[in-house]
């Protein structure tokens, strides 16, 4: 396995913890909530909402337009 | 008495049934236009960049200034589960950008280059892109 196959599989990975753990937070007895009602939560400051939407903007100019 | 359940600002959830679907319909076209039009500017361009921010900032402004749906309070326990995997992520991510960096150790945008490099991919990207930023506007 190459650095890179490596690299890519730990991405790999931590795309599927991020599924599993949302999967799980949806089961009815789970002790904390799904990724989207917790980005909800957090957009009720505006100090949540803007380090939301700055990540947010980041990621657009990061992956579309650097 | 404050009902908690009821939403602090009118938004798509507000109007009524036999409204609510052209607007979303009119939004979705909408963004799915606004990408086939915006992924004709490749990356590293003054055209990618103006794309991006044309609908960025905005999104941002509006997200930012406006009062949000009168959600339940998240738990701590909900906000260090998420914070931790985002750490761990952000970790390896900086990680890679701090090392080499090259073909043999790609960041995640690195990996993401060959998909965005062709157009369809940017529309992917964009629709993406602007579907979570109206997603997150209309919370």
């Amino acid at each position: 396995m190459t650095a890179r196959t490596a690299i890519a599989a730990g991405f790999a990975a931590l795309a599927a913890l991020v599924i599993a753990a949302d999967l799980m937070a949806r089961r009815g007895e789970s002790r904390f909530r799904p990724l989207g009602a917790t980005l909800a939560g957090a957009l009720r400051t505006r100090s949540g909402r803007i380090a939301v939407f700055a990540a947010w903007l980041w990621l657009g100019w990061h992956f579309l337009a650097r | 008495m404050l009902d908690m359940d009821r939403p602090a600002v009118a938004t798509v959830g507000d109007w009524p049934r036999r409204m609510r679907w052209p607007r979303v319909t009119a939004i979705a076209g909408a963004v799915v236009a606004y990408a086939l039009i915006a992924a004709v500017c490749r990356p590293l361009t003054d055209g990618a960049l103006f794309a991006v921010g044309a609908v960025g900032l905005p999104l941002l402004c509006r997200g930012v200034w406006r009062r949000p749906r009168a959600t339940c309070p998240v738990a701590m326990r909900s906000i260090a589960v998420w914070l931790s995997i985002g750490v761990v992520a952000g970790i390896y991510e900086l990680g890679l950008r701090l090392g080499p960096n090259d073909v043999n150790h790609p960041t995640l945008s690195t990996l993401a280059d060959p998909v965005l490099g062709t157009y369809p991919g940017r529309v992917g990207g964009y629709l993406l892109w602007i579907g979570f930023g109206v997603w997150l506007v209309t919370r």
